[in-house]
């Protein structure tokens, strides 16, 4: 009764809209301070030309006071469904399905979330009688999760009173365990999890942290196979998403939907999805998510010695000490029922925090790329997955229209090393030697070289027993930045590796002023320059 | 003229030409207001609950906070016997004049009752500055109580509740001279929780400590428990309010009894 987990209304306005957001953006002067750049496992300070602007993130929305009211909140007045109680009944299969370790970046500090909501589940669950229930990570072709990651996400108690039979990772290239639900009306094939297709009652715990995740999309990708899966990610389908980041527009979000309505018809789902503030940094660091100009002579001391000893460091202990970080996210909405319904306040929630209006494109966009991205949790971000990073999940943060012109330029910040996780990453290591020293074009790359990667056994044979990502998987990571491959004229990398930038068939630069000197080259003299300022992450609403 | 040269020479970029000192503010150009405007709020300081604080908090308490307060306001006690029969947990809920108010019913509490209760504090006021939240967590165990008018504050006082602690809140949701304005938000909370209200009054703190300004003179403070008030089944927040309200009025002395310091 004291959460608020229903549309706003006029009782409860929203505290804050992306209407008011224009705030969050600030214009370079002859007086600012430098603009804070991430750069890999460092930072960088940068000078940008007076006029520019920077568009910030937004400040971290208050947390919910009263979690556990909030999940039974969400389990009993569900939207669009009968509550929780109601669907639980004795001797039921019941199978409940969350998301990998790929959410919330950084991991989030224990307890995860989706632990408690699931120890909610489990407790109605056990009272209603229920002892066939099984816990499924719905990876997708992401890597198998290890013991330790689970247990951060399921929490320590879910994790130990269930076996490995009842707590495990999606498989999506075992035969047995996949079953076919038919196909859509547009001939698109869907697969699910077998278990999850033959349970009574699918519930599905969803961590949202982009408009991109959560909804119909969830269990079709989550819990699908190569097949399912690869009927939309392909470079077609990803290039015409504009973006995925406005579920609206993009038909990657239009095909799984349908494939999540064929899954809805086949099995009862209860969807959870629970949305996080932007709170990404712990103290002493919490100010390197304000803008520059508001940090304190304390942040600015801290800051220097953190940089200076960073980069002192050698990769690997860096790398060690940057894992290390979880954040602090606070659980600003958790909403269960139908999936659509659910989904819906969820995507408000999300709006909430990371919606930022900004007006009009502009000519050179400038990003800072942090050391983390949605697939190397705990791993090392490789060139292909920078590529991914950059051109899939920074240049689709919009909605509208994208932040930099059709034919402008991308400046990022990232030392783009060719460094390969060699356990989690192996399919990456001969795309980047032997497919994108041929062709850097999504559509020839697929056409020539995707059903190879995809259908190879040591690919399959490592996704299933090692803890490698699906051997398809950088194809996928290439055709997310199809679309910004088309709009943007150039893309540079300031501190970029040379030769890998030189594989990734993209410009690189020393510093900021050079990479801005080349940007010239392409969009003429004096350019409009924003400085897009994630992470923490947010999107911009482009007029 | 740039600024920020003193930042970037500390974090190590190549000395360039000899740059003018940094202003003492930077300045910025917005296109809107200031998301940041409001500052950071201190979040709730949860360690300081544990075992060992309380221990703490007990030793300052009973050596420093109680008997500085009991010399200013040399307070009287009716009710708090009869608190051994109250139901925990509950809402305490006395009517405010001045910030002397929660030492004093801290104190007036029997040990059973004040070693589980947390004290809301006014997030605006208290949790502004991280030394101010501290002190407050650490003197009088509070926890932040957001009164902008969203559920928050009231959120967090129902997991208090839950967690098996007394919650101190005032209705009144400010210092206030008289026994009158009453807000929605304890009825709310008690009518969502089935937690009963402790009602207290409290008398003579207003001219000790008025609000603005500190202690003034010393006086005598009395501290009335009533019986606890309970929700009624689908009873309406605002009645509910009313009759706490009423409790708490009701609890005043007759006029011509009151003592004056």
């Amino acid at each position: 009764m004291l959460q608020r987990s229903t549309p706003a209304s006029a009782e409860h306005p929203r505290r804050r809209s992306a209407a008011e957001r224009d705030a969050g953006v600030i214009e370079i002067t002859e007086k600012s301070p430098p603009t804070l750049f991430h750069a890999g496992e460092s930072f960088r300070l940068e000078r940008l030309p007076v006029g520019s602007r920077v568009v910030n993130a937004p400040p971290p929305l208050k947390a919910l006071a009263d979690l556990d009211a909030a999940i039974d909140h969400a389990l009993d007045a569900p939207l669009g469904t009968d509550p929780l109680d109601a669907l639980l009944r004795s001797g039921m299969r019941l199978t409940i399905a969350f998301d990998d370790l790929s959410v919330p970046l950084p991991p989030m500090r224990s307890p995860d979330v989706r632990g408690r909501i699931i120890e909610r589940v489990l407790e109605r669950a056990y009272r209603a009688g229920v002892d066939d229930i099984h816990l499924i990570a719905a990876l997708a072709l992401h890597r198998r999760m290890t013991p330790a990651e689970l247990r951060h996400v399921v929490g320590p108690a879910v994790f130990d009173s269930f076996g490995p039979d009842e707590l495990y990772n999606h498989d999506a290239e075992d035969p047995d365990g996949n079953v076919s639900l038919g196909e859509t009306e547009h001939g698109e094939p869907v697969t699910l999890n077998r278990r999850a297709a033959e349970s009574d009652l699918l519930v599905y715990v969803h961590l949202v942290t982009a408009p991109l995740q959560g909804g119909p999309k969830s269990a079709a990708i989550g819990l699908g196979t190569y097949r399912s899966i690869s009927a939309h990610h392909t470079s077609h389908t990803l290039r015409h998403s504009r973006s995925f980041m406005d579920p609206d527009h993009s038909e990657l979000h239009h095909s799984s939907g349908r494939q999540g309505r064929v899954i809805e018809d086949a099995v009862e789902t209860f969807h959870l999805e629970a949305t996080i503030n932007d709170d990404m940094y712990s103290e002493p660091l919490r100010f390197l998510a304000k803008p520059t100009q508001l940090w304190t002579p304390r942040d600015q001391v801290v800051f220097a010695g953190m940089k200076r000893g960073l980069d002192r460091m050698p990769i690997k202990a860096r790398r060690t000490a940057f894992a290390r970080m979880t954040a602090p996210f606070g659980v600003t909405s958790i909403t269960g029922g139908a999936v659509r319904e659910a989904h819906a306040v969820a995507m408000e929630h999300l709006a909430d925090q990371q919606a930022v209006r900004v007006e009009g494109q502009s000519d050179v966009v400038t990003a800072g790329l942090p050391y983390i991205g949605p697939y190397n949790v705990n791993s090392i971000l490789n060139p292909v997955l920078v590529m991914s990073l950059a051109l899939g999940y920074f240049f689709n943060l919009y909605q509208g229209r994208p932040l930099v012109r059709e034919g402008g330029v991308i400046i990022f910040t990232h030392p783009v090393e060719r460094d390969f996780h060699p356990v989690h990453h192996p399919s990456y290591i001969d795309f980047y030697e032997e497919v994108l020293a041929e062709t850097t074009d999504p559509a020839e790359l697929e056409r020539r070289f995707e059903r190879d990667y995809a259908e190879d056994e040591w690919y399959r044979h490592l996704y299933r027993t090692s803890h490698a990502y699906h051997g398809v998987h950088p194809f996928y990571m290439w055709y997310w930045g199809a679309h910004a491959l088309e709009h943007v004229g150039r893309v540079i990398f300031v501190g970029g590796d040379r030769d890998a930038c030189r594989r990734l068939g993209f410009g690189r630069a020393d510093t900021m002023r050079d990479g801005l000197e080349m940007a010239e080259d392409v969009v003429g003299r004096d350019p409009s320059i924003t400085h897009f300022g994630c992470p923490p992450i947010f999107y911009c609403e482009v007029e | 003229m740039k600024s920020g040269r003193t930042l970037e020479r500390l974090a190590g970029a190549p000395r360039g030409a000899r740059a003018p000192r940094a202003p003492a503010r930077w300045r910025t150009r917005r296109a809107g207001a200031d998301p940041w405007a409001d500052g950071d709020e201190i979040p709730d300081q949860e360690w300081l609950r544990g075992p060992r604080a309380a221990l703490v908090r007990e030793g300052l308490q009973q050596s420093l906070l109680f008997p500085l307060m009991r010399f200013v306001t040399g307070p009287t006690v009716y009710g708090a016997d009869d608190l051994v029969h109250a139901p925990q947990p509950a809402v305490i809920a006395p009517n405010h004049s001045s910030d002397v108010d929660t030492p004093l019913v801290l104190w007036a509490l029997p040990r059973a009752w004040r070693a589980r209760t947390v004290v809301g504090a006014a997030s605006d006021r208290f949790y502004a500055r991280r030394r101010t939240a501290l002190m407050a967590a650490l003197w009088i165990n509070t926890f932040p109580f957001d009164r902008s008018g969203a559920l928050y504050g009231l959120a967090a006082a129902s997991a208090h509740l839950r967690a098996g602690r007394n919650v101190l809140l005032y209705p009144q949701a400010t210092r206030t001279s008289g026994l009158e304005g009453f807000r929605a938000g304890v009825g709310r909370l008690c009518t969502a929780t089935g937690a009963p209200v402790l009602p207290v009054h409290v008398s003579g703190t207003a001219v000790l400590m008025p609000k603005g300004r500190g202690v003034t003179r010393r006086g005598r403070a009395e501290v009335r428990f009533g019986r606890p008030v309970e929700p009624r089944p689908e009873e309406d927040p605002h009645e509910f309010t009313q009759r706490v309200g009423e409790a708490i009025t009701a609890l005043a002395p007759a006029r011509g009894r009151r003592r004056r310091g």
